[in-house]
C-alpha cells in the first residue's frame, strides 16, 4: 500500500525561554498584600475568607481585594502596575 | 515548519483519531501540497502569523491554519475566509482564551456577508444553517479545528465545556442579500459593498424561531422579544450580543412594513429588559459581582443587550412557513465581543488590522 506525507494539525512549542525567580525580597514592614478575586459568585467570599486568615497568621498590615473586570480576561497592564505599586505580595485566585 | 509523519492513506484516519487530533469525524488528509495549495491561494508564507492568544502563549501560522483547513474539507478559495475569521477570533475583544474554555460551552459562530457569496460555493437560502453545503460546512469546521489542534481546546485539555452543542463542530451562516431598501451587514458594520466580510461571535447553538400565521411586523418583532428574552439563556439581562438570522417571510413582513434595520435593532434593544421579577420567577438568582452587576435601570429593568448595535441582522434562508432563528453569544459583552474583518481577495496576503 502506497504511503503518504501528512503534516501535523498541532501546535509545536518553542523553546520557551527561561524565567528565572524574582529575587528575595526582605520586607519592612507594614505589608501589604493584594488578592484578585475573578468576579465570579462567590469568588470574592471565598478569596476574602482565604485573605482573613493570611491576616491572622502573618504579619500582614493591610490585605486588600482586588475585583477582576471579567473572569475571562486578564488584568490589563495598567491595572498590574498599580497592584504591583501599591502591593508586596499579590494572589491571583478563583472562584466559580 | 510542521513536523511531517508518513503513512499510507488507510492509516491515516486511524492515526488521527488515536492522536486526539481530529473533531471525532474523518478529516482529509493534510498532504504538503494541499497546504501548499492554500497557503498559495490566499498568498501567505508558511510562518506569517494569523493571530495570537497571548493567554496561551500560542500563534497560530498561516501553515497550521492550512493544515486544519486542509483536514476540514476546505477548498483552496475557502481558505481566505477562514484566515480572516482567525483573525477575528484572535483580536483581543474577542475574548478567545475565554470563549473556547468557558464552562458555557461557546461556538465559533460565522457569519460572511457578500455580494456573490454562491460563487465561492456558499448557501446563503434553503437550510441555511442546516447541512449539504462545503464551504458553509467546513469554514465552520476549519475554526474549530485550529482551536482544538493549535490552541489545546479539547474536553481533554483546556475545553471545559458541561455541555457544549452541535455548533462546535462547526457553525456559520451566509447572507443572503437582503431585500430591496436594506443594507447588507457588511455595509451596516462599515465595509464596503464589494467587499466579503465575517464576523465572529462566540455563541449558545440557534434557537429556531416560529411565526407563521400573524402577518404584521409588531407580531414577528413580539416573537422576536419572546424567544430573545428566554431567562435560561446565561446573557438573558446582563447583557450580550445576538446574532438574528431573518428568514424569507419575517424579512419581508418587516421591509414591507417600513421597517429599517436600525429600527428593528432599537425596537428590540427596549423591548427585551426585563425586570429581576421576571428573571427571580424563573429561578434565575441575581449577581451582584463586578462582572455582573446585575442591580435594575432607572426603568427597573435590566439589559439583554446594552445597545442596538449589539444586535446584528443577517438574512438568510429559503421561503417557508415563517421561520427565523435567534442566535445569543453564549456571555455578557465584558467577557467577548463579535469582531468583524475583511476577506482579503484571492493572492493579497493576511487580513488587515
Amino acid at each position: 500500500m502506497s504511503k503518504i506525507d501528512v503534516l501535523s494539525p498541532i501546535y509545536e512549542a518553542e523553546q520557551p525561554p527561561k524565567v528565572l525567580m524574582a529575587n528575595r525580597l526582605t520586607l519592612i514592614e507594614p505589608v501589604t498584600i493584594t488578592v484578585i478575586e475573578n468576579s465570579k459568585p462567590h469568588a470574592k467570599e471565598l478569596l476574602s475568607y482565604m485573605a482573613e486568615g493570611l491576616h491572622e497568621r502573618l504579619p500582614i498590615a493591610e490585605v486588600v481585594i482586588h475585583s477582576k473586570s471579567s473572569a475571562g480576561k486578564p488584568i490589563d497592564a495598567d491595572e498590574a502596575e498599580m497592584l504591583a505599586a501599591r502591593s508586596h505580595l499579590v494572589i491571583s485566585g478563583l472562584g466559580d | 515548519m510542521a513536523t511531517s509523519i508518513t503513512l499510507t492513506e488507510h492509516d491515516v484516519q486511524e492515526e488521527f483519531f488515536a492522536r486526539g487530533w481530529t473533531d471525532g469525524l474523518p478529516v482529509v488528509p493534510p498532504t504538503p501540497e494541499r497546504v501548499d495549495a492554500m497557503l498559495t491561494f490566499a498568498g501567505v508564507t508558511a510562518d506569517n502569523i494569523v493571530g495570537s492568544v497571548p493567554e496561551r502563549s500560542r500563534n497560530i501560522t498561516a501553515e497550521k491554519a492550512a493544515i486544519n483547513a486542509v483536514m476540514a474539507g476546505c477548498e483552496p478559495q475557502h481558505f481566505p475566509v477562514v484566515l480572516a475569521a482567525l483573525s477575528a477570533m484572535c483580536d483581543p475583544a474577542f475574548g478567545c482564551n475565554t470563549a473556547i474554555t468557558s464552562t458555557g460551552g461557546a461556538a465559533l459562530c460565522v457569519a460572511v456577508s457578500g455580494a456573490d457569496l454562491e460563487s465561492l460555493g456558499f448557501n446563503t437560502t434553503r437550510n441555511a444553517l442546516g447541512p449539504g453545503y462545503r464551504a458553509n460546512a467546513t469554514v465552520g469546521r476549519a475554526m474549530r479545528l485550529v482551536a482544538m489542534n493549535v490552541l489545546g481546546a479539547r474536553s481533554s485539555d483546556l475545553d471545559g465545556s458541561s455541555i457544549g452543542h452541535p455548533g462546535k463542530y462547526t457553525m456559520l451562516v451566509a447572507e443572503e442579500n437582503p431585500p430591496e431598501g436594506w443594507a447588507p451587514l457588511r455595509v451596516e458594520l462599515g465595509y464596503d459593498e464589494k467587499d466579503i466580510s465575517v464576523t465572529v461571535l462566540a455563541t449558545e447553538g440557534p434557537h429556531q424561531i416560529s411565526n407563521q400565521l400573524n402577518g404584521t411586523p409588531e407580531g414577528v418583532l413580539a416573537t422576536f422579544t419572546a424567544a430573545m428574552t428566554n431567562p435560561a439563556t446565561y446573557g438573558v439581562g446582563k447583557g450580550h450580543q445576538v446574532l438574528l438570522v431573518l428568514g424569507y417571510e419575517h424579512r419581508r413582513i418587516l421591509v414591507e412594513g417600513g421597517w429599517t434595520r436600525q429600527a428593528i435593532r432599537e425596537y428590540l434593544t427596549e423591548a427585551t429588559r426585563v425586570t429581576p421579577a421576571y428573571l427571580e420567577a424563573a429561578g434565575i438568582v441575581m449577581e451582584h459581582t463586578k462582572q455582573n452587576d446585575m442591580t435594575p435601570g432607572i426603568d427597573g429593568k435590566l439589559a439583554t443587550v446594552r445597545s442596538p448595535d449589539d444586535i446584528f441582522l443577517i438574512t438568510a434562508g429559503s421561503a417557508g412557513a415563517g421561520w427565523s432563528a435567534y442566535i445569543p453569544t453564549w456571555a455578557p459583552t465584558v467577557h467577548s465581543v463579535a469582531v468583524t474583518k475583511k476577506v482579503q481577495p484571492a493572492g493579497s496576503g493576511l487580513p488587515l488590522d
